[in-house]
């Protein structure tokens, strides 16, 4: 009897002390700061981080508030994990980095290299592993993250959602999360292309949600592709060169394309279904890729007097656009090959795969190898519909 | 010191219930054949003002007297005038008239009640006593050592009336009542099978009630049944007030949270039991009828899943058990995940989320606690006070709770949602009992959940699942049949099949496990050709 009263209370004990082990790890939720970006800079001591924290009562709340949807930390400092720690003397809350979109890279500190970067953000437990990362073009991750954007005024949930919305319906648009960035990198065939953004509308008042009150107040826009070799940014590709990088590797999903029909007429298409497929034959024991494209189309404006339901229209139309591919891809093959000499197709990949054996002995020296590569294209080119109406509407007079 | 015993089925001496029962052998516990002298015993036994002694004589020459005993209110008025014009008759007959011996009279009176009513005669004065306290009406002649005692128990009670805490939309609509007779009589008109058999046991030393255990003989295990007779006949108790009692006594694993007997005040839903294998319990004095084994899966279901179409049937099983981990879970879920967890709420739900707890003092955990402890208590309020403050409390709880406290900024809204959809989920378990073990599992969940997290909730449930699958029932597992799995009884669990697929009797439970419906013929005209009438 004793014993079995003694045992109920050490259970009531030890029911008792529960609630005082519940301090240790809980996070409430009004203890910590929502960090939506990081923008990383170069500075003398080595790097500057924006921290971009969102202000819930800002952007969530029911009332109107007068105040800012977001707020930026910025401190300097030689590393990433130094710099977090430091921004406690500035921030009321400690950061909590679950929830970043996006991490904007300065230009310059891409040239110099990521390496340190991802290390830190791959070593630390605190980062998910579903942000996209962009390159500040002409202007420094601070002055991108400053930016209060319309409608969806946090810039960097912004740029997520920017990139997510248009790598779906616009070829030239994509960007790479840190699991990708990190193997392309590593890989030794294949090298990363990141998304750059710009600040093309510099105000005054950028940084204020007073800029909100004007409706021409978009000033973030994502533009070029930045081309990296291995950790290092050396270059831009344009937005021709990124829809052609886009449309080789595969990941342009819909895109929109025109072609000059005649002297008055031009098509534009609306692509529907834009695969592609990399194949890599050997001919005299050198490897040749083939890249194949599939693809679908719908015809979305046709502005002079040709009648597109013809058949051979249709096929004049799509051996233009066949045309139109080779030469945007061929150009930008041709850059990457012989200006950027950087393998960001990820050809050296296809090779290893298809012929481990020849990839061996190209590997070490594949970045010479590459500007030689022979890349041949094939199309399967179809057009789907010719949308609601057949004809153009105002049919002039022959 | 009876919920103290630790083996309830091991016979105890009969001193420790209650008072040494008579003994038989005692030549002062048999009525004489002094009619005083037997109403001077029962007046000393029975020292009641209810005791009801009426003297008379067979014949206003003749010097036969007797003494009709009763005890006041057990008997109607109706019951007890009908019972006087009867025994009139007797007495102005000839025979009546000419017999001087006490004998043959108490013959002449047992000839004739019998044939209208459940008459007993007896020699004991235990048995005069046990008789008057169950309603009996007792006749003691004066020169004869016997007594007759007929049975007249008609006591006020509730008429067939719609069950109140199982109420449905399609499907009989009567409940049972008080009346342990009535609700054998309901059970029965259901099932007019011979081999529905009824044992009559009492149970409690002072309370006596009637208690009844219902099966089919030939689908219902024998070894089961013998289980549950000889659990009901081990009980040593002084009172049976409701079948609860009954299920607390000889439930399986008695300090399990999980109801081991399913109760029911419908008497469709114990026929369908008792057309499975199953065996009731009946009590007098409650209608809830206990049904044994229960497997876990029944608590789910109810009567008019089978009085509706399977698709719904099944679609509605389906939500109810999403009810039930819902009711669970819910709060626990919103602690692991709003205070150890954030990364995994979506980015805009966790804004709005932070937004709500802006300027909230206190911790996520505690205002769960006390809002779900205030859920309850509002509950325990609704079904405990008069009917008429029941506005007041409704207007109290929904607007002063929930609404002042969010707008005043002590707890975040979205803890009112969380506490509104674990109500309203528990509500929609069918069985009350089950609901109330989900309701403590909640609460050991939000504890073990503000401590541990997620990880407490899945280490809790991983405890929970076994100790389900550890459960018995009448020496049936509780968590069958998934656990050990029957095939062929899965066909009716969360899903129902239809009719003429799953009717099969669950495995283990039942000897007959044949197929309960037989569509041969249906088919067949269906594959000849359908009629098409137009």
């Amino acid at each position: 009897m004793i014993q079995l009263k003694s045992k109920a209370l050490s259970a009531l004990l030890i029911l008792l002390l529960f609630p005082l082990l519940s301090a240790c790890s809980t996070r409430e939720l009004d203890a910590f700061s929502l960090v939506t970006s990081l923008g990383i800079d170069k500075d003398e001591a080595g790097y500057m981080m924006t921290y971009q924290v969102l202000n819930p009562k800002a952007v969530a709340s029911k009332k109107s508030v007068n105040e800012s949807p977001f707020v930026l930390y910025s401190e300097k400092g030689k590393d990433l994990g130094e710099i977090e720690r430091r921004t406690t003397t500035q921030a009321s809350r400690m950061m909590y980095f679950s929830h970043i979109r996006t991490i904007v890279i300065g230009e310059d500190v891409a040239r110099d290299g990521l390496k340190e970067i991802l290390d830190y953000l791959t070593r630390s437990h605190g980062f998910r592993s579903d942000y996209y990362f962009i390159i500040a073009k002409g202007a420094t991750a601070n002055q991108i993250l400053s930016t209060v954007t319309a409608i969806d005024s946090v810039s960097g949930r912004k740029l997520y959602d920017s990139i997510e919305n248009s790598k779906d319906w616009w070829a030239p648009v994509n960007s790479l999360k840190i699991l990708e960035l990190v193997n392309k990198i590593n890989a030794k065939g294949d090298n990363p292309v990141l998304a750059g953004v710009e600040l093309y509308q510099k105000t005054e008042d950028m940084d204020s949600i007073k800029g909100l009150e004007r409706s021409r107040s978009v000033k973030l826009k994502i533009t070029d592709l930045g081309v990296f070799h291995d950790d290092k940014l050396i270059g831009w590709l344009d937005e021709k060169e990124s829809r052609a990088y886009c449309n080789i590797v595969g990941k342009a999903k819909r895109s929109v394309n025109n072609v000059d029909y005649d002297k008055n007429t031009h098509v534009t298409v609306d692509l529907i279904l834009n695969k592609s497929n990399i194949k890599v034959s050997l001919s005299d024991g050198k490897p040749v890729i083939n890249v194949m494209f599939s693809i679908e189309m719908d015809i979305s404006t046709v502005s002079g007097n040709v009648d597109i339901t013809d058949k051979k229209n249709q096929d004049k139309l799509i051996s233009l656009m066949n045309e139109k591919f080779i030469d945007t891809s061929k150009k930008t093959l041709d850059k990457a090959q012989h200006e950027l000499k950087t393998d960001i197709f990820g050809f050296g990949e296809s090779i290893h795969r298809a012929y481990p054996k020849v990839w061996n002995e190209l590997k070490d020296d594949w970045d010479n190898e590459f500007e030689e590569l022979e890349v041949d294209f094939m199309f399967d080119t179809k057009i789907r519909d010719v949308g609601l109406i057949l004809k153009p509407i105002i049919s002039e007079e022959e | 010191m009876i919920f103290r015993h630790r083996r309830l089925y091991k016979k105890k001496p009969e001193s420790t219930y209650g008072p040494a029962k008579a003994d038989d052998s005692d030549q002062k516990n048999y009525i004489s054949d002094n009619l005083d002298v037997n109403i001077g015993n029962i007046k000393a036994e029975i020292a009641s003002s209810d005791l009801i002694v009426n003297l008379s004589k067979s014949h206003p020459d003749k010097h036969i007297r007797f003494a009709c005993i009763h005890i006041d209110n057990l008997i109607s008025n109706q019951m007890l005038s009908s019972y006087s014009v009867e025994l009139g008759k007797i007495l102005v007959s000839d025979e009546s008239m000419e017999t001087e011996n006490p004998k043959e009279l108490f013959n002449l009176l047992d000839n004739h009640f019998s044939s209208m009513r459940r008459v007993s005669q007896g020699s004991s004065l235990e048995k005069v006593l046990d008789s008057l306290l169950s309603g009996e009406l007792v006749l003691l002649i004066d020169g004869y050592d016997k007594f007759l005692s007929i049975d007249a128990y008609s006591p006020e009670g509730r008429a067939v009336e719609e069950p109140t805490s199982q109420s449905i939309v399609r499907g009989p609509k009567e409940g049972f009542t008080e009346r342990i007779g009535i609700n054998i009589a309901l059970i029965r008109k259901r099932i007019r099978d011979k081999s529905l058999k009824s044992e009559n046991l009492t149970i409690g030393n002072r309370t006596k009630t009637k208690v009844t255990l219902m099966y089919i003989n030939d689908l219902a295990k024998q070894e089961i049944i013998d289980e549950i007779r000889r659990r009901l006949n081990a009980i040593r108790i002084d009172g049976i007030l409701e079948s609860g009692y009954i299920a607390e006594l000889i439930k399986d694993n008695r300090y399990s949270i999980f109801p081991a007997f399913l109760n029911s005040e419908k008497p469709d839903t114990v026929a369908a039991c008792l057309l499975e294998g199953k065996a009731a319990i009946l009590v007098d004095g409650t209608p809830f009828v206990l049904t044994a084994p229960a497997l876990f899966v029944e608590f789910f279901q109810a009567s008019e899943d089978y009085y509706h179409q399977f698709h719904i049937a099944t679609f509605v099983r389906i939500i109810r058990c999403i009810a039930f981990i819902f009711s669970i879970f819910v709060p626990s879920l919103y602690i692991a995940l709003a205070s150890f967890h954030q990364e995994m709420i979506p980015t805009p739900l966790l804004i709005s989320m932070l937004a709500a707890h802006e300027g909230v003092p206190f911790p996520t955990a505690v205002e769960v606690f006390v809002m779900e402890a205030v859920f309850e208590i509002l509950r325990e309020a609704g079904i405990r006070m008069p009917r008429i403050i029941g506005q007041a409390i409704s207007i109290v709880g929904a607007l002063v709770l929930g609404q002042a406290a969010v707008d005043a900024g002590i707890i975040s809204a979205m803890i009112v949602i969380i506490v509104s959809v674990t109500a309203i989920s528990s509500f929609a378990i069918p069985n009350y009992s089950m609901g109330n073990a989900a309701r403590i599992l909640r609460f050991i969940f939000m504890l073990i959940t503000s401590v541990f997290g997620l990880f407490g909730i899945f280490m809790f449930t991983i405890i929970l699942l076994l100790e389900l699958c550890r459960l018995k029932s009448v020496g049936v597992p509780y968590m069958s049949p998934f656990a050990p799995k029957a095939k062929n009884a899965l066909k009716d669990t969360i899903l129902r099949f239809p009719l003429w697929k799953s009717m099969t009797r669950p495995e283990g439970i039942s000897t007959d496990t044949s197929k309960r419906v037989d569509d041969k013929e249906i088919v067949t005209a269906k594959q000849k050709k359908q009629p098409e009438f137009r």
